[in-house]
């Protein structure tokens, strides 16, 4: 991936850790729409997701020096913001009569998660308005590792270091996290008259 | 749907995400990275040329009004500031910036009267004998600005601390909650409003203290703990006297008064003895969040029932319950000025943070200002009314 300047993401980093302010905003330019998505997906908050972007790029500066291997930079960034995540997250937990209610979504929330028009094979506009539900009501563990290794197809090891979890709980994680959805996709379902789904199929985690 | 169409939806949602990144975060971003450059944290031979490029950007965007007053001649933070002992002074960002109306507060938000820079990311405030004090809410320093001088002292909560986060000031002190680094309730600590240095650290996971009815009040551990136990502190030794568990969840937040200690929350309310530490049920009294106390009454917010609501705590009565008013989400902060409450919140569907009045004397809504961000932990030295501008270093000044 290159920059506005033409040079590769190794090349920017390099340059960036050397002090280059410059650098650093195309590295900026390259990873703050993915980093604010899977924020956004982990903290299930857009004024959350901005805060631990915000947060997780400005270390990634400050600490950049100390990343010894450019080549592992986007690893490296994704595990400063899963991390700013949990933080940022905590932070807002602490505001009472907010953990309840605080993030009502506005509209344009809603049409960013809900958004019917993306088509996606197989998945049908109901199933994908539950499915999204579903999602919400996983914690924000579960979803920091459902997120790193769907959005960013990064393997379960490479999550674990990213949370400082063990591989098998990582494992774990992801296992249930896609049980949950399953089961609460099914519970809607039959709470509404709709055929179930035994359907256990798939590639496995 | 089987796990397969699962992982498929869920790796289309990210294609769909990446587009709505407000331009708003990278300007911000890019500025707080100018920013950690100049306080010394990671000095950069192009801060120059990118501090301008950030500057000319955002003047096409939401955070033109930020930039300019970055770029004016009032307060910069200066040399990487210096481990200090806990509660001492730091020694270099003691500067005297930003007198009152040095920046544009117009340019900021419509009936912003002033604006501080204040050197650190806004967190907490509270005002007391003249001065607002604040915590920052990501770093591990507290400060006092002087708001007629716009004078700012740094002290430092001690190396290895998390940030501050919840403060109060009343009765001649100054206590605020501690967060360890991850923000997790670590410690009460009081602060000296003459000095300004830390007088006492009490070592309890509490948070949101309070102070009234001659003690110090605090939530023990965080607000969305099931379980509420109350932590009370005497000022008199700054030990912890009692921990008082609620027999039922008011989780929503604990208001002291001369008459006893509120605890309430959407499914039980009690009012607790300062005295005996006894506990009496107030059933009727379950209607939310408590904010404020003014004119003898509490006020509080029910978010769910999208009510604002005062009980008078003598009668244990319910003396209002006003419907918010559509297009406006409140927020559970507010503060009392002459004879009326300001409370924060987002007008204009979400969009436009505000203060909305309550009338006390008519129990009604009134006039709406338009301020900067959407604002917790704002406070008021009893005639202006100071807001903590989030994500950013300033302060601003309403004078209602």
């Amino acid at each position: 991936m290159a920059g506005v300047t033409g040079r590769d993401g190794t090349d920017l980093v390099r340059a960036a850790a050397a002090g280059d302010e410059l650098a650093f905003t195309e590295l900026v330019d390259l990873h703050i729409d993915r980093c604010y998505a899977v924020a956004r997906r982990i903290t299930g908050s857009r004024e959350a997701a901005e805060e631990a972007t915000q947060e997780a790029l400005v270390a990634a500066w400050r600490d950049l020096p100390r990343l010894s291997d450019p080549d592992r930079f986007a690893a490296w960034l994704y595990r400063i913001l899963a991390r700013q995540c949990y933080r940022t997250v905590r932070w807002y937990r602490r505001l009472p009569g907010l953990h309840r209610g605080r993030h009502a979504e506005t509209d344009d929330d809603r049409a960013f998660d809900w958004d019917l028009a993306a088509p996606v094979r197989g998945v049908g506009f109901e199933e994908r308005d539950e499915l999204a539900g579903a999602f919400e009501t996983l914690s924000v563990e579960h979803r920091a590792v459902v997120a790193l290794h769907f959005y960013l197809d990064l393997p379960l090891v490479e999550v674990a270091r990213a949370l400082d979890i063990a591989p098998g709980t990582a494992r774990s994680r992801l296992h249930y996290a896609l049980r949950h959805l399953r089961t609460h996709l099914d519970a809607v379902r039959g709470s509404e008259g709709l055929p179930v789904s035994h359907e256990r199929g798939g590639r496995r985690p | 749907m089987n796990d397969h169409d699962i992982e498929r939806w869920l790796r289309s949602k990210i294609r769909e995400d990446e587009a709505v990144a407000p331009d708003s975060l990278r300007l911000r971003t890019l500025d707080e990275v100018a920013r950690t450059t100049q306080r010394g944290a990671r000095p950069s031979p192009l801060a120059a040329m990118a501090s301008i490029s950030v500057a000319v950007a955002a003047a096409v965007v939401v955070l033109a009004i930020i930039v300019p007053l970055l770029e004016r001649d009032g307060p910069r933070v200066g040399e990487p500031t210096k481990p200090a002992p806990a509660g001492t002074p730091v020694p270099s960002p003691t500067r005297t910036p930003s007198p009152a109306g040095t920046l544009d507060p117009g340019a900021f938000a419509p009936d912003v009267a002033a604006v501080y820079e204040v050197g650190r990311r806004s967190g907490a405030l509270a005002a007391i004998d003249g001065d607002v004090w604040m915590v920052s809410d990501i770093e591990p320093y507290y400060l006092r600005l002087d708001p007629n001088t716009g004078a700012v002292t740094e002290f430092s909560l001690g190396t290895d601390s998390g940030p501050g986060a919840e403060m109060d000031a009343d009765a001649g002190m100054i206590w605020a909650s501690v967060s360890t680094t991850d923000f997790g309730p670590d410690r009460l600590v009081r602060i000296d409003p003459i000095s300004g240095e830390m007088a006492a650290s009490v070592d309890i996971g509490a948070t949101y203290p309070r102070i009234g009815a001659g003690y110090v009040w605090a939530l023990l551990g965080m607000p969305e703990d099931r379980g509420t136990t109350i932590v009370q502190v005497d000022p008199a030794s700054n030990d912890v006297v009692r921990q008082i568990e609620m027999p039922g969840e008011c989780d929503e937040g604990h208001m002291p008064t001369g008459l006893g200690v509120w605890c309430i929350g959407s499914g039980a309310a009690f009012r607790i003895d300062p005295e005996t530490g006894a506990v009496e049920a107030q059933p009727d009294l379950a209607l939310g969040h408590p904010v404020v106390e003014a004119a003898g009454l509490i006020w509080g917010l029910n978010s769910d029932e999208r009510t604002v609501w005062a009980i008078d705590p003598v009668a244990g009565t319910v003396v209002a319950q006003l419907p918010m008013p559509d297009d406006v989400e409140l927020l559970p902060d507010a503060v009392a000025v002459e004879g009326r409450i300001w409370w924060t919140g987002h007008g204009s569907g979400a969009r436009t943070p505000i203060l909305l009045e309550v009338d006390l004397e008519a129990q009604q809504f009134g006039r709406t200002l338009l301020v900067a961000e959407p604002n917790y932990h704002i406070t008021t030295d009893g005639s202006s009314i100071y807001l903590p501008v989030l994500r950013t270093p300033f302060v601003a000044r309403i004078d209602p």
